[in-house]
């Protein structure tokens, strides 16, 4: 079984058909998924410019431009495996760079401010009987949550919430003791309320709502559950913070990790690690970088269908990859590694 | 190959009978041997202390809940980052990380095996997320690590207990230990987590129904114990009782032991299981008990006044922190098999109930009639860090000092206490050897380790001997790491990957019909894709 990575979700159960170095079915992937697993096709080339290179020539252009750089940024994209996560810490870490993620930083912020009353998914689909949802259609961005985790069953409510942020917090007041609002009243009789927002494209309400579910388990026991996107979010999450104890927008510039959610710095180098627009890259090791704007471009493969190792579920639980098509171009973890131990040889 | 003749130093070595005599340890490779060519290099360890590797029997380094703990303690870590060491150039590439009570993965390694502790287990892994466990073990440099798989709330084992099926609990035990890599049982809370998630907050005795009427906290106490001592495991069962925390909760601890009665088991953190109500030590208690029944072991879980960070599989007993302390909480519940709750703490002398924790703890270890079988642990970081355990030593080898500080802590709960009364008991350096090492390793049943006889793996520390035993556990001048000396003149100049301890016991393996069945059923990943490959 393979680990699908279209969405946050991970579906561990998508049984894929390999035919001629392509991918022609995935079987159990939603439509979401289907497009996930159409990237199967990647060039497997590195330049310098406009100049075909060998990838262990562009490695070391890549780490002389990084070594002489006074200020380089290193930024992870999403579709990376752990392992290429904890490679692009350890090459941060050695550089003296700032490292970056994708995750919004509201998202991580509100969740050190006050801590999260959570669940695995699995915990949802066996126990909530009242399901908040909170300005989101999962049908659409996440296609499986519903029949994988919330399927429909006697006793289980639905509850489809447009409300505000001030909304949520009269809201967790009124559990609190403080007035009533209709939704308080219906939370409050629930055995296990699970309250569903999206993290990428709602983190404005991240804060409000962990309020409210944390209230919630004075009367009840709730949990929130914060959608992530696809590729490998919460893993960059988890690693950042076990190597540096912070799990994003950590700057390595004093030799020690630091901490720098608000700042916001020019950089000299920029190297992209994964598939990101973001503008200007240097440097850019992921899939189909010799067809996008870096200066110096090499070519690697996406988690989950070139690359192996593990990735982590929107709620945190690890899962194997087992891609499909290993070996049909450079391993992401193995290109980082040789690119660290360039920059810290010469 | 490394060969190095350690001389002259005084050998603490109490798993061969050794107490400071004066000899040379040999080691070749990653191995303590018994004789060295002549020309073999020296390392002069005259006047110097020499013992095994420290062994850390209970903490929590490695696991996705401390990785959620060191997520919500961005303040801490910035109050103490700590730059890379200055490592031997070589292809180790020296990491730099942050401190607090929950260190990044890196620097948690560093400062174990700057204490002169090589072996470390993660004493609540939630086996889902074994795979987090195993790669936060591969960025834990230097030491060995292991863990213990939660058990005692496991949706698959309390069915089997419902149906009467305790063979099967058994093979199942074996299979998920085999699958996850994992060292042995834990139980948290028997029963208690999964009542949690159903708001049912308090358990008053160990006949309270979990569900079906038969599934109790002893009957899964009782099935656990079984099914680790029947397979053999080198460590059979590590119990974190009910209640733990509460006032009165001696006795549902005590009743725990003699629930298990006759089984080989380890009762974890039992500083937190010995109160009587209202707040008064019951530390006593738990010394005669250990003193009349062998089979028994246990560890401290000792509070050190400053900051901690409370880490459990115990949700609702987080809950309770939070409400009455207002610090920030996590709780996570993970789906058929455990939980998860954290709030940041600081143990405070001028606070009642810390003071008196404190007190238990050290009266746990004062009375203790065997120190083999009652070991030295903080629980870290819940009753503090384990940077606090040269401190933590000092208290129970310096009555002067213990005294001293005895004083300046809130009475309130303290009279009575065998503590307050005068304990004259002072820890020897054999003793010291013995609750950090020895014992441990016993306990763990790792042969090979927590000695220095011949075959042992090469773990040495060696320190220089101070009035202060505080200041001479926290800098030993040289630690050797399976034959690799890692600490040299006291700063740390080289850092390998540790190894991984776990255990595979055999099963009948028509069981798995049965669990992969029940994963089709219940389980949100695949059953082919639970089994983690090192």
């Amino acid at each position: 079984m393979t680990t699908c990575l279209g969405c946050g979700l991970a579906c561990d159960d998508i049984a894929v058909t390999v035919r001629d170095g392509r991918i022609v079915e995935a079987v159990n992937a939603c439509e979401l998924g289907v497009r996930w697993f159409a990237q199967d096709k990647v060039p497997a080339l590195a330049r310098v410019r406009d100049v075909r290179v060998t990838v262990p020539t562009a490695l070391a252009e890549a780490a002389r431009v990084l070594k002489s750089a006074k200020r380089p940024l290193v930024y992870l994209a999403a579709e990376l495996s752990t392992n290429a996560q904890r490679e692009a810490c350890a090459l941060a870490d050695v550089l003296g760079a700032m490292l970056d993620t994708v995750t919004p930083a509201e998202l991580v912020l509100a969740v050190q401010e006050r801590g999260r009353c959570s669940a695995t998914l699995g915990e949802l689909r066996h126990r909530a009987d009242i399901v908040v949802l909170w300005h989101i259609d999962p049908d659409r961005a996440y296609p499986r949550l519903r029949s994988r985790y919330l399927p429909d069953r006697a006793g289980r409510q639905f509850i489809s919430v447009d409300l505000s942020v001030e909304a949520a917090a009269l809201t967790r007041a009124a559990i609190l003791g403080h007035g009533t609002t209709p939704l308080a009243e219906r939370l409050v009789k629930g055995k296990y309320v699970a309250i569903v927002v999206d993290g990428e494209e709602r983190p404005e309400y991240i804060e409000a709502l962990l309020a409210l579910t944390e209230a919630l388990n004075g009367p009840t026991r709730a949990a929130l559950v914060i959608l992530r996107g696809g590729g490998n979010r919460v893993g960059s999450d988890s690693v950042l913070t076990w190597q540096t104890g912070y799990p994003k927008a950590i700057d390595f510039s004093r030799g020690a990790p630091r901490y720098c959610p608000y700042d916001s710095f020019d950089f000299d180098a920029t190297l992209v690690i994964g598939a990101s627009a973001r503008a200007p890259q240097t440097i850019n090791i992921g899939p189909r970088a010799s067809e996008g704007p870096a200066i110096i471009a090499i070519d690697t493969g996406i988690a989950g269908i070139h690359d192996g190792g593990t990735a982590v579920r929107l709620d945190e639980i690890p899962l194997p990859l087992h891609p499909p098509l290993p070996g049909l171009v450079p391993e992401t973890a193995a290109t980082i590694r040789a690119l660290t131990a360039l920059v810290r040889s010469s | 190959m490394t060969t190095l003749r350690i001389v002259g130093g005084s050998v603490y070595d109490p798993a061969n009978g050794v107490d400071g005599d004066a000899r040379d340890i040999c080691v070749r490779d990653r191995q303590i041997v018994a004789e060295l060519p002549p020309d073999a290099p020296r390392l002069d360890a005259r006047g110097m202390v020499i013992m095994p590797g420290g062994i850390d029997i209970h903490a929590h380094v490695a696991a996705s809940s401390v990785n959620l703990a060191r997520m919500l303690l961005p303040e801490e870590h910035a109050a103490d980052p700590v730059l890379a060491p200055r490592l031997e150039p070589g292809d180790v590439i020296p990491r730099s990380g942050s401190g607090g009570t929950v260190p990044s993965t890196f620097t948690t390694g560093y400062r174990y095996a700057g204490l002169g502790y090589t072996t470390v287990f993660d004493a609540a892994v939630a086996p889902i997320s074994a795979r987090s466990t195993h790669a936060q073990f591969d960025d834990t440099p230097i030491v060995d690590g292991g863990f213990f798989a939660l058990l005692g709330n496991d949706e698959y084992l309390l069915r089997q207990i419902a149906a009467g099926e305790r063979d099967r609990a058994r093979d199942y035990v074996a299979w998920l230990l085999g699958a996850t890599k994992a060292y042995s049982i834990k139980i948290v809370n028997a029963g208690g987590i999964e009542l949690w998630k159903r708001n049912v907050r308090e358990i008053r005795s160990l006949d309270d129904p979990v569900g079906a009427a038969n599934v109790t906290p002893r009957a899964i106490l009782e099935t656990l114990a079984d099914a680790g001592n029947a397979l053999g495991l080198p460590h059979p069962v590590h119990i974190h009782c009910n209640n733990l925390g509460l006032p009165g909760n001696i006795d549902i601890t005590l009743e725990s032991m003699r629930a298990v009665g006759g089984r080989r088991a380890h009762f974890t953190h039992l500083q937190f299981q010995s109160y009587a109500k209202p707040w008064a030590s019951a530390a006593k208690q738990i010394a005669e008990y250990f003193a009349s029944h062998p089979e028994v072991s246990g560890d401290i879980g000792q509070v050190m006044f400053g900051p901690a960070t409370t880490v459990t599989a115990d949700g609702a007993v987080e809950y309770l922190l939070h409400m009455s302390t207002g610090r920030k909480w996590i709780n996570v519940d993970i789906e058929l098999e455990t939980g998860c709750g954290i709030v940041p703490y600081t143990y405070r002398d001028t606070a009642a109930v810390a003071a008196l924790q404190w007190v238990v703890g050290l009266e746990l270890f004062l009375l203790s009639p065997d120190p083999w079988r009652l070991v030295l642990s903080t629980d870290h970081p819940n009753g503090g860090s384990f940077m606090s355990y040269p401190e933590l030593i000092r208290l129970l080898m310096d009555r002067t000092y213990r005294d001293d500080r005895l004083k300046r802590i809130n009475q309130k709960h303290l009279a009575g206490s065998a503590l307050a009364d005068g304990l004259s008991r002072e820890y020897t350096l054999s003793e010291i050897a013995i609750i950090t090492r020895a014992g441990p390793a016993r306990l763990l049943g790792l042969k090979n380790k927590g000695h220095l006889g011949v075959g042992a793996e090469a773990d040495v520390t060696i320190y220089a001997r101070s009035a202060n035993a505080a200041e001479m556990f926290a800098t030993p001048r040289y630690v050797i790491k399976a034959g690799t000396v890692v600490v040299e003149e006291g700063q740390l100049r080289r850092a390998p990957s540790g190894q991984r301890l776990y255990v595979g016991p055999s099963y009948d393996h028509a069981v798995e019909r049965d669990i992969k069945h029940y994963f089709d059923e219940n389980v949100s990943i695949a059953f082919e894709n639970y089994p983690v490959e090192l």
